[in-house]
């Protein structure tokens, strides 16, 4: 029973929770940088300052839509940035959660591959 | 066993099992896991090819572990399960053996953490269950029938305390059971689902994020520096919710999100208006699909108006102050300002300035989403002054929870209160709270009413228990009300006694004592009406005959001092007007009837004179006759209900002596006097009936004068005692004594002055004339006491006070 027990459960409901687990952490990461969230709103400006309307002569208003566009370019680069920074870091995620998931399918035939190896006699001779 | 009831051998039942043996292994299969890894790869890496040997078993361990955290540790519910061990909590099922007794699963049960739910909260422990079900294997099936029954009720589990409630169901004592722990069954339901909602908040804390919108979540929105110093982010304060205010979150949202952005929480104090926002932040901070785009990671800043007003040195500031943050939480975009105590915005006074005029358009413009927690009195009074501001919010009622809701908010609450008081709280200490605070907490609605009194009994805790001993401990030492069946041998003797103790303090009216001492023994053993007061009293007779003189005894007695007794004087309650002032508010009136007993509601309430009141005030009092309850002032239910109201009357005195000189006795006229005196339009039938007892006191016979007269000497006797000098007086003395001190119109009355007087003036010319020294006894006789009031019209005098 133990046996049958563990390998159906490894490649049944214990595959589709470790899907989840994987989903479920790319999510987080994805979250963690509000990629979605920065994507929205990658040319408002930054933190809202000099955002409100003024009125006013053109000089004025000249300076202000100059501090607007500044605001927003600066908004545009830190978001940028942090999008970047997020894809790379959920890139890296990825692979890793591949390994893991590659990791979960072949485990169950590691101890056979562990003991041919073994039988085999090969080692590495760097040393 | 019918398996189509509990198949111990069922696929789930034995991974239940699996789990069990495997849980004491788990953390030496992991640390295995690690060191095969590590001492297989260094072996691989020196050349060792037994090291892929090492590698590859360290796989077996590995996907032990997985297996046991991910399903075994706790093997879920079958879906539509029909059986035991299908909906069977996976503790419990990996303990159950293949043919259970009922002492079986007692025992399992006292080992689950859903076991010791019970026996700390409720008090219903495994081991005690253990000691009252049967060994009989075939009584196990009732048992299980019991708990698939109760199951669907409480989604569809089977917990340690639904086992536990088909237990109780099935034992033949239950209700002596239950009644010795103050419990019913609905209780233990709602026990069920109190564990069951904690288990669900466990599991979905444990997948929150941390930062929910992430760390760029807040760089779209403004800056905001003074916001931050000024005002405190309660979105950043992760609050638990309860569903109570779900349709109040609601209302909220769509008001905010609707676009007209102001909302006023209108509700009585300690009703939740300032939870409602802690829940609303929280709220919006989750992912949850009824919260509008809109309003999506707004962040609620509460602007502490105390702290406000103190940073700001007048009225320009203030305005400047707040106009500053206002405006950003404007340009910022995501901020909702939260106004606590908004109405001292509102009024000029000590600790509030009014800023209606800079508040108000922002209000009226319904740009910037605001939220006012005010108090219902004063946006009453608000409004009033300033239409315009009640026009320009949403106004939301935050009503006072009902029994039921006070109970979800208490339970909720108190892991807070019991991390912060470091006590554990029972169940029956939660439902304790909500009784007694309803009917003695005044100045706050539930749930705050509740919340308060529990926190209290944290101070009366034992062994770190709070129990509802413990909260009728904090009732008794606060307001010193005594809630408790008496428990207490001194307490229950003075019981046994109290018409003993009552007549070392007044002589005769032996059915008038024993009434009252009935009343109050009945109240004391729990078996009184609790709706109404603990006795109604009707005293009726001739001055002087020991009427008041009664209900000053049971407060010395009983109530803790003659200080204990509210007594209301009726003749200054003539006229319809003076119902105003019995249920005046305590700030306006204190000494008005309500008011004290708010403040002494353990008391007894006397009603002199009640014959002189005006008909409308009698009226009001006929609510207070029969339930035990008169609203005061400002609509709040006062509880007279622990109360002994004695309303005194001499009504009807000329023919009660009338009845004596014809020679009846008390007896035979006492039920046609008092048919007399409704006939008479003295009372009313509808007021008379209200008292559970008309008692009528006779006039005192000389005899009993005697006694009075050895009472009053008592006292003389004691403020003697500083001389150390002891007074007796002979029987012709006292004869005397009685013949010229009573007075028929007075009753017994005057004869306190007389015998003081008489017997105070010979001591006083002895220690003069130094014919009496310290620690002497001095025997007064009829010569001295005729000396004194040497004429009949000495005595007069004294009566009359001149």
């Amino acid at each position: 029973m133990f046996l049958v027990g563990i390998i159906s459960w490894w490649y049944g409901s214990g595959w589709k929770g470790q899907l989840r687990r994987v989903r479920d952490r790319l999510a987080a990461t994805a979250g963690y940088f509000s990629i979605g969230q920065l994507f929205a709103t990658l040319f408002s400006p930054f933190r809202q300052i000099s955002a409100e309307n003024i009125h006013g002569s053109a000089a004025v208003q000249f300076r202000a839509f100059f501090d607007k566009t500044l605001s927003r370019v600066i908004g545009a680069v830190v978001r940028l940035c942090t999008i970047l920074a997020g894809i790379i870091s959920l890139l890296f995620q990825s692979i890793f959660e591949l390994i893991i998931l590659v990791i979960w399918l072949t485990l169950p035939v590691f101890p056979i591959v562990g003991l041919i190896a073994f039988v085999i006699g090969w080692a590495p001779t760097w040393m | 066993m019918d398996v189509s009831l509990f198949n111990h051998k069922s696929l789930r039942a034995m991974k239940a099992r699996l789990g069990r043996q495997l849980s004491p292994w788990a953390l030496t299969l992991e640390i295995s896991v690690v060191l095969l890894i590590i001492g297989g790869l260094t072996l691989a890496a020196y050349g060792f090819a037994v090291g892929w040997a090492a590698i590859g078993l360290a796989a077996i361990p590995a996907m032990i572990v997985e297996w046991y955290k991910y399903e075994l540790r706790d093997v879920s519910v079958t879906k539509d399960g029909k059986r035991i061990d299908d909906i069977l909590d996976g503790e419990i099922l990996g303990l159950l053996g293949d043919q259970p007794t009922p002492h079986d699963i007692a025992s399992i049960l006292s080992k689950v953490t859903g076991g010791q739910f019970f026996a700390v909260r409720f008090g219903v422990s495994g081991g005690f269950l253990e000691q009252v079900v049967s060994t009989n294997r075939d009584d196990t099936k009732g048992i299980f029938e019991e708990a698939l029954r109760i199951s669907p009720t409480v989604g569809n589990k089977i917990s340690a305390g639904v086992l536990m409630l088909a237990m109780v169901r099935q034992l033949p004592g239950k209700q002596t059971l239950l009644g010795h722990l103050q419990l019913d069954e609905d209780d233990l339901l709602r026990g069920i689902n109190w564990y069951h909602h904690l288990r669900e908040l466990i599991n979905t804390s444990k997948n929150k994020p941390s930062k929910p919108g992430g760390v760029g979540r807040d760089w779209s929105f403004g800056w905001i520096p003074n916001l931050s110093r000024f005002g405190q982010n309660i979105s950043e304060l992760n609050f638990r919710r309860t569903d109570i205010r779900a349709e109040t979150l609601n209302q909220i949202m769509k008001a905010m999100s609707s676009g007209r952005g102001a909302v006023a929480l209108v509700g009585l104090t300690g009703v939740g208006k300032t939870q409602v926002v802690y829940e609303l932040a929280s709220e919006l901070m989750s992912t949850s699909a009824d919260v509008p785009d809109a309003l999506r990671y707004h962040q609620i800043f509460m602007l502490d108006a105390t702290r406000l007003i103190s940073m700001a040195s007048g009225r320009g500031e203030l305005e400047g102050l707040l106009q500053t943050l206002l405006s950003e939480a404007y340009t910022a975009k995501n901020i909702i300002i939260c106004l606590d105590n908004a109405q001292v915005f509102f009024e000029e006074g000590v600790g509030s300035v009014d800023v209606t005029n800079l508040l108000l358009p922002i209000l009226e413009a319904g740009r910037l989403p605001i939220i006012l927690a005010v108090d219902e009195q004063k946006f009453l009074q608000i409004s009033k002054r300033t239409p315009t501001l009640a026009a320009a919010v949403n106004r939301i009622n935050v009503r006072p929870t009902d029994e039921l809701q006070t109970l979800s908010v208490l339970e909720e609450q108190l892991p807070n209160i019991e991390f912060k008081r470091k006590v554990t709280y029972m169940y029956q200490a939660i439902r304790e709270a909500y009784k007694l605070s309803a009917r003695y907490v005044y100045d706050i609605a539930m749930p705050g009413q509740a919340i308060s009194l529990l926190d209290g009994a944290a101070d009366y805790a034992e062994s770190g228990l709070v129990t509802a001993r413990s909260v009728n401990m904090a009732i008794e030492k606060t307001i010193g009300v005594k809630t408790n069946i008496v428990d207490d041998e001194t307490e229950r003797d003075k019981l046994l006694n109290l018409e003993t103790l009552i007549h070392e303090r007044m002589i005769g009216q032996e059915h008038a004592v024993s009434v009252i001492a009935d009343a109050l023994r009945r109240a004391r053993a729990g078996i009184r009406n609790q709706k109404r007061p603990v006795g109604t009293f009707m005293f009726l007779g001739p001055t002087g005959v020991g009427k008041t003189e009664l209900a000053k005894s049971l407060a010395a007695v009983y109530f803790g001092g003659e200080q204990n007794i509210i007594r209301l004087d009726m003749n200054e309650f003539v006229s319809s007007d003076d119902v105003a002032r019995l249920i005046a508010d305590g700030t306006e009136d204190a000494g008005s009837l309500t008011a004290q007993v708010m403040k002494q509601p353990f008391s007894v309430v006397l009603l002199d004179e009640i014959e002189k009141a005006h008909s409308s005030v009698l009226t009001t009092l006929l609510q207070l006759l029969d339930e035990g309850i008169l609203r005061d002032a400002k609509g709040r239910e006062v509880s007279f209900r622990d109360t002994i109201v004695i309303a005194t009357s001499n009504a009807g005195a000329d023919r009660i002596q009338e009845y004596l000189h014809r020679g009846y006795n008390l007896e035979q006229f006492e039920d046609k006097f008092v048919d007399e005196l409704i006939s008479g339009n003295l009372f009313h039938p509808e007021f008379l009936n209200r008292f559970d007892e008309i008692v009528v006191f006779a006039p005192l016979n000389k005899a009993e004068l005697l006694k009075v007269v050895d009472l009053i000497l008592v006292d003389v006797n004691k403020n003697l005692s500083e001389q150390k000098i002891t007074v007796t007086v002979a029987q012709d003395a006292k004869e005397y004594l009685v013949e010229v001190g009573y007075d028929p119109r007075l009753g017994a009355r005057p004869m306190r002055r007389v015998v003081q007087r008489s017997v105070e003036n010979t001591v006083a010319k002895l220690m003069l004339a130094k014919e009496v020294q310290a620690g002497g006894l001095i025997e007064i006789t009829l010569d001295q006491v005729k000396e004194i009031l040497d004429k009949k019209s000495r005595a007069d005098e004294i009566i009359e006070n001149k």
